[in-house]
């Protein structure tokens, strides 16, 4: 044990430089696991007991709001709420000093169907009733309040996208509560405004809804609930189409495209290559000791002692190159919450299974770099390797 | 005095092993980094020659995106008479109403895409000029036909002349295909304006107005932005070129892939680094005796030090020469994403530009010089009688 140290500090530059190698490499791919679970992050923190209706052809086109009614009267729906997708574009200085625009998700949605079906959404008693009596008030996520630097009772004003005043100008909108979550996964940038005050203010598409979401009274049913739901649209003119929200959220990551398996590839080449030159590193010294291996043996070290001390070493730089690289991007990402771009990024996290990846990918290429020297070192003949060195 | 410049090349040589690793290494960094951008450009040409300099588009104010915009036929017909508005030889304006829907369709490999839907005019190609037609026909006015683009055709599969594609709940006969010099039009289907809007229930609210400028366009989109501001009935509405239209839609992609690529790259170059620095020292370890030899032949401690650096840039113009190489076969490769600001599918082609190949080798060869400095001062360091003494 102690000569695994000794040795590894005898060369202290190639020790750092190959702990680093590995390190680089580790924190590469959990960023972009982190940039990875991104992508996923809206079917990760999605409901099994609810599920979204929208248009059949398109989640842009509208549905009427008399559907929330038609909805409702479906065998299995326990309530159903209407939600729009504003898309405004924040418009203000942010905190950091430059006017830019910041782009953000906001749902107008009707409060007091909708909240109840996300139990995931928590927000103070007393802010609730001030957000309710409040028609242009709104509902932030705390992520999202720390990033524009907003508290109660300050104003937010963003330029609408599609929805517009009949004056053009932008919408303005008190913060009247801030929501955390009892889940990791639930998006904690989101803004939610009330419906009717969107419907009320809004130049066009006066009693459209973009989209209903629709607690089950059983998760199981959702496939027949939704044929239902379907069955009866289906003639109208605004026939729809029901999924589970996890499907719903899935529809978005498949048409980001193969950008995803492109990422990954990248991700796979990158790490693969520069383990193997961090194995590489450990092998050429390895190498370079086999007349030490020589020595160690002819004063009584067996095959297995020697096997273990050089793949010990291995497994040592490995595990330190785990702990610099993947504790970096843990501490980084799930500690200081640093994220690279926020608003394409709204969760940007590790997860455990990506963190136990890994470690896995330290522990196998100190193993693998290991094996090649201690397989030699072990099969070493003492007399052959002190004769030719 | 200096150490001949071939020494240093042959030294790189000699080790092989080491030198491939490092070079390899550098190699990699260089093939991401041109990758992303070949991704980034590609995906910023198509979208950006969509647009014609001399056209305008006319939208809604506060909308980045034909989708979100509203307009309606009787603020077109102001801007018809406009004096800014080109005219064809009949004395018609060349002016179209155009209304863009997104709707998912399958994708040939399995996912879901969705496709955008432009209802037109059938004189449409008068005003998108690039637009050329290369099998079957155009759609004929009041006809539930369309046109598809070439993108479209190729990603969405089992569309060709003669089969139809359902939108609007209803289907379009598809009549013909059409291309638009590898822009992000390729990646929409076209039909006549009339049906469209009675299939997706518009009435007459159209998307934009589109028309090719009188004279110059710049002076013609300032002349439209002072009528604007002039004329109640036009208020709510902006115009701008449409190249700059499609511009500001490419630049969230872009932001988003230098953001990307560039964390990315930095990561790998530190690797890339490390990679470097330890086949130099280990290669400073190695010819301990020849530096000796050369400190002893009277070489400057310098000259040791620039030579050693000269192999690490060596090395990283190898790297940077392989990993150009490399990503050559990417270039011309068709991909697709969503255009984040319109919600539908864009095709494109990865585009390498003498730029990023410039760029990737600057990083590569200053990753070499970066890995070299340190082992080089350590060779220039050496004292003449260790370092031949150890050996």
């Amino acid at each position: 044990m102690r000569l695994i140290l000794l040795n590894l500090t005898r060369a202290p530059l190639r020790t750092a430089l190959t702990v680093l190698g590995v390190a680089v490499a580790l924190f590469l791919f959990c960023l972009i696991e982190a940039v990875l679970f991104a992508f996923h992050a809206g079917v990760a923190m999605s409901g099994a007991s609810r599920v979204i209706v929208q248009h059949r052809e398109s989640f842009l086109l509208l549905l009427p709001e008399s559907y929330r009614d038609v909805i409702g009267q479906i065998d299995g729906v326990k309530r159903v709420a209407p939600g729009v997708w504003f898309g405004g574009m924040y418009d203000e200085p942010v905190p950091g000093g430059e006017k830019r625009e910041e782009f953000f998700a906001q749902f107008a949605v009707d409060f007091e169907r909708y909240l109840p079906m996300y139990p995931e959404i928590v927000v103070p008693e007393g802010q609730l009733r001030d957000l309710m009596a409040d028609r242009a008030g709104c509902l932030i996520g705390d992520k999202l309040a720390a990033r524009l630097g907003k508290t109660i009772g300050d104003r937010i004003r963003l330029r609408g996208t599609i929805w517009n005043t009949p004056d053009s100008s932008p919408w303005e909108f008190t913060v009247c509560a801030i929501y955390a979550s009892t889940s990791e996964a639930f998006d904690r940038t989101m803004m939610y405004l009330h419906y009717q005050h969107l419907d009320e203010v809004r130049e066009h598409g006066h009693g459209m809804s973009g989209f209903y979401v629709a607690e089950l009274d059983d998760p199981d049913r959702h496939a027949e609930v939704s044929a239902a739901v379907d069955g009866r649209t289906a003639s109208s003119p605004y026939p729809t189409l029901t999924m589970t929200e996890r499907a719903f959220n899935l529809q978005f990551v498949s048409m980001v495209g193969n950008f995803e398996l492109l990422l990954r590839t990248v991700g796979a080449i990158v790490v693969l290559t520069m383990l193997l030159v961090s194995a590489n590193t450990m092998m050429m010294s390895a190498r370079d000791r086999t007349r030490e291996m020589a020595v160690l043996k002819s004063i009584g070290f067996n095959d297995g002692r020697v096997f273990l001390l050089l793949i010990g070493e291995a497994l040592a730089v490995a595990f330190v190159g785990a702990i610099v690289g993947v504790g970096g991007a843990w501490g980084a990402i799930n500690g200081l919450h640093w994220n690279p771009k926020p608003d394409f990024f709204p969760t940007f996290r590790l997860s455990y299974g990506s963190l136990a990846a890994a470690l896995a990918i330290a522990g196998g290429t100190g193993a693998l770099s290991g094996l090649v020297p201690a397989v030699m070192g072990m099969r070493l003949k003492a007399v052959e390797a002190l004769r030719s060195a | 005095m200096a150490i001949p410049w071939t020494y240093s090349v042959r030294s790189v040589a000699v080790r092989k092993g080491a030198s491939a690793m490092a070079v390899g290494g550098i190699a990699l960094v260089v093939v991401v980094f041109v990758f992303l951008f070949a991704l980034a450009e590609g995906f910023r040409r198509a979208v950006e020659t969509s647009g014609s300099p001399r056209n305008i588009v006319v939208l809604r104010k506060g909308a980045d995106a034909e989708m979100q915009s509203q307009v309606s036929r009787a603020t077109g017909r102001v801007v018809e008479q406009l004096p800014c508005v080109a005219r064809d030889g009949a004395d018609r304006p060349l002016l179209v109403y155009e209304s863009v829907v997104a709707v998912v369709q399958d994708r040939k490999d399995g996912g879901k895409a969705n496709v955008a839907m432009r209802g037109t005019a059938a004189r449409a190609r008068d005003v998108h000029t690039e637009v050329r037609l290369t099998r079957g026909r155009w759609f004929a006015p009041g006809a539930a036909e369309a046109v598809i683009g070439a993108a479209v055709a190729r990603r969405l599969g089992d569309l060709a002349v003669g089969r139809t594609i359902f939108g609007g709940g209803r289907d379009w006969t598809i009549v013909g295909v059409f291309e638009a010099a590898g822009s992000a039009l390729e990646s929409e289907v076209w039909m006549d304006i009339e049906l469209f809007q009675a299939a997706f229930k518009r009435g007459s609210t159209y998307s934009s107005l589109l028309f090719r400028a009188a004279g110059d366009p710049k002076e013609a989109s300032r002349l439209l932005a002072r009528t604007i501001e002039a004329d109640p009935r036009l208020r709510s509405m902006q115009a701008t070129t449409e190249k700059e239209y499609y511009e500001k839609q490419s630049r969230l992609m872009a932001a988003f892939i230098s953001v990307l690529g560039g964390l990315l790259t930095l990561v790998m170059a530190i690797g890339g680094i490390v990679g470097a620095m330890n086949t130099m020292y280990a290669a400073v370890q190695q010819r301990q005796r020849e530096i000796g030899c050369l400190l002893a032949m009277g070489f400057p401690p310098s000259a040791i030090w620039g030579t050693f650096v000269l192999e690490s840039l060596v090395l990283g113009a190898l790297g940077a020469a392989l990993g150009c190489l490399l990503s050559m076969p990417f270039h011309g490769m068709q991909t697709g994403t969503m255009n984040w600001a319109t919600f539908a599918e864009t095709a494109f082609e990865f585009r390498i530009t003498p730029g990023t190949l410039a760029m990737a080798s600057v990083i590569a060869i200053a990753m070499g010089f970066v890995g070299g400095l340190l082992p080089a001062v350590r060779g220039s360091r050496m004292k003449v009688v260790d370092a031949l003494r150890r050996a």
